[in-house]
C-alpha cells in the first residue's frame, strides 16, 4: 500500500498490556521518551487550540512555495489537524500524518465539520527518531512543526537527513519551531528558563528553534528561507496575545510535574512564577513575546 | 547484578531485525530483551535490560532507546 514499506512484524516475545504510557503528574505520558508533554485528550485539545493560533498568526498553514503537491507528509502530526486541513486544501493530494499515537479522531470521529477525516488523508504510526517508514523520494512537501521538545540535540542532523530523504527532488521541507521567551516579566521569563533547564536534563535543547533554517541548509537543502513571527504574550497583544498566553500557561501546567521532579525548582517557587506570569499576561502594558521560526528549503533536483 | 531498563517505540522491520540480531550479545553480558505488542498495529514497545556499564548504543546504535 502506497507509500509504506512496512512489512508484517514477526518478533513477538511476550504478550502483555500496552506499556507505551505511564501516569505522571496526573496526566498520561509516553514512557521512556524525551517528549515531556502529555499524550491525552487534554493535550489534543491544547494542540488544536495551538494550531488555530499558529494558523492565524502565520496567516496560513505553510510558508514554502509549494505548487499543487501530490504527496504531503506531516511528521509529528499530533491531533492531525494540520494534515487534515492540508488534505482539504489540496483535495488531489495524498496527505499522510505520522505520529507515535494516532489522533483520537481516528478512533472516535465526531462525524461533522473538520472532524470528518478527508478521504485523501491517512494516519501512519511512526517514530521520527527511529526513521520514517517511507521510500526515498515519496513526498513533494514534508512538514514538521513543534517537535523541538521531542528531539534530543544530537539527533537533529539525522532527523533532518530523514526528512530530506523522503522528499522528492524539487520538493520542499518546512520546519516550524518556537524560540525562547523575550522581553517578559520575571514570571514568564522564569517559567521559560525552568523549561529550558528541565528539557536539558533530557538532552533536549529548547533554544534550538532559531536555527531551523541553518539546519535545513546543513541538511543539503537549497533555496532555504527562514521567517520569524513574534507572538505577543498577554492582553497587550489583543486577541492573539491572550490566546498565546493561554497556550503558554497550559504548557506551564503540563510541564510543572517534570520541572519539580527534576529538582529544577521547588513546587512553591514554580507555582509563584506561574502566578506571576498569569499577572503579567493580564497587564495591558506587558511586552513579553514568543518568537516563532518558520523555515523551508528545497531538495536539489 | 543490577539491570537498567531502556525502552524504544519501534515500527520499522529493519529496526526489529537489528534488535533480534543484537539479542545474543545482550544476553551474553547478562542482559535481556523484551518485545511487547501495543494496541497500535505496526508499533512495538522494545525494552532492553543492561547491566552497568553497558548502554543501548553499544548494541543498537542510533535506535531511540531511553531510560525507563
Amino acid at each position: 500500500m502506497w507509500p509504506f514499506r512496512r512489512q508484517r512484524h514477526d518478533v513477538i516475545l511476550e504478550n502483555v498490556p500496552d506499556q507505551r504510557f505511564r501516569r505522571f503528574g496526573g496526566r498520561q505520558h509516553l514512557a521512556a521518551m524525551p517528549y515531556p508533554l502529555p499524550k491525552d485528550m487534554g493535550e489534543i485539545n491544547r494542540l488544536d487550540f495551538q494550531h488555530f493560533l499558529l494558523r492565524t498568526g502565520l496567516r496560513g498553514n505553510y510558508a514554502a512555495p509549494v505548487n499543487q503537491p501530490a504527496d504531503i507528509l506531516d511528521v509529528g502530526c499530533g491531533s492531525g489537524r494540520w494534515a487534515m486541513e492540508m488534505a482539504a486544501l489540496f483535495p488531489n493530494a495524498r496527505v499522510v500524518g505520522l505520529d507515535l499515537v494516532p489522533p483520537p479522531e481516528d478512533a472516535n470521529p465526531l462525524g461533522q465539520g473538520l472532524d470528518v477525516r478527508p478521504a485523501n488523508y491517512i494516519f501512519s504510526v511512526g517514530n521520527i527518531l527511529e526513521g520514517l517508514p517511507f521510500a526515498t523520494g515519496s513526498f513533494d512537501f514534508v512538514h514538521q512543526r513543534l517537535l523541538i521538545t521531542a528531539i534530543p540535540r544530537d539527533r537533529w542532523p539525522s532527523v533532518i537527513q530523514e526528512l530530506v530523504r523522503v522528499t522528492r527532488p524539487g520538493g520542499w521541507v518546512e520546519l516550524a519551531e518556537c524560540g525562547s521567551a523575550q522581553d517578559g516579566g520575571p514570571g514568564y521569563m522564569g517559567l521559560w528558563q525552568s523549561w529550558i533547564d528541565f528539557l536539558n536534563t533530557r538532552n533536549v535543547d529548547f533554544t534550538i528553534g532559531k536555527h531551523v533554517g541553518q539546519m535545513l541548509s546543513n541538511g543539503g537543502l537549497v533555496n532555504v528561507q527562514q521567517r520569524v513571527l513574534n507572538f505577543p504574550m498577554g492582553d497587550w497583544g489583543g486577541r492573539i496575545g491572550r490566546a498565546s498566553a493561554t497556550d503558554c500557561l497550559a504548557v506551564g501546567k503540563a510541564l510543572r510535574a517534570g520541572v519539580i521532579a527534576q529538582d529544577i525548582l521547588p513546587a512553591d517557587r514554580y507555582d509563584a512564577l506561574y502566578a506571576r506570569a498569569q499577572q503579567e499576561f493580564a497587564q495591558r502594558q506587558g511586552r513579553g513575546i514568543l518568537p516563532f521560526y518558520v523555515a523551508f528549503g528545497q531538495r536539489p533536483g | 547484578m543490577r539491570l537498567y531498563a531502556y525502552q524504544a517505540q519501534l515500527t520499522l522491520p529493519a529496526s526489529l531485525a537489528r534488535v533480534r540480531d543484537a539479542r545474543p550479545a545482550i544476553e551474553r553480558i547478562g542482559g535481556r530483551v523484551e518485545v511487547i505488542p501495543t494496541e497500535i498495529a505496526g508499533l512495538l514497545t522494545v525494552r532492553i535490560y543492561l547491566p552497568e556499564p553497558y548502554q543501548p548504543d553499544q548494541f543498537l546504535p542510533s535506535l531511540p532507546f531511553y531510560p525507563m
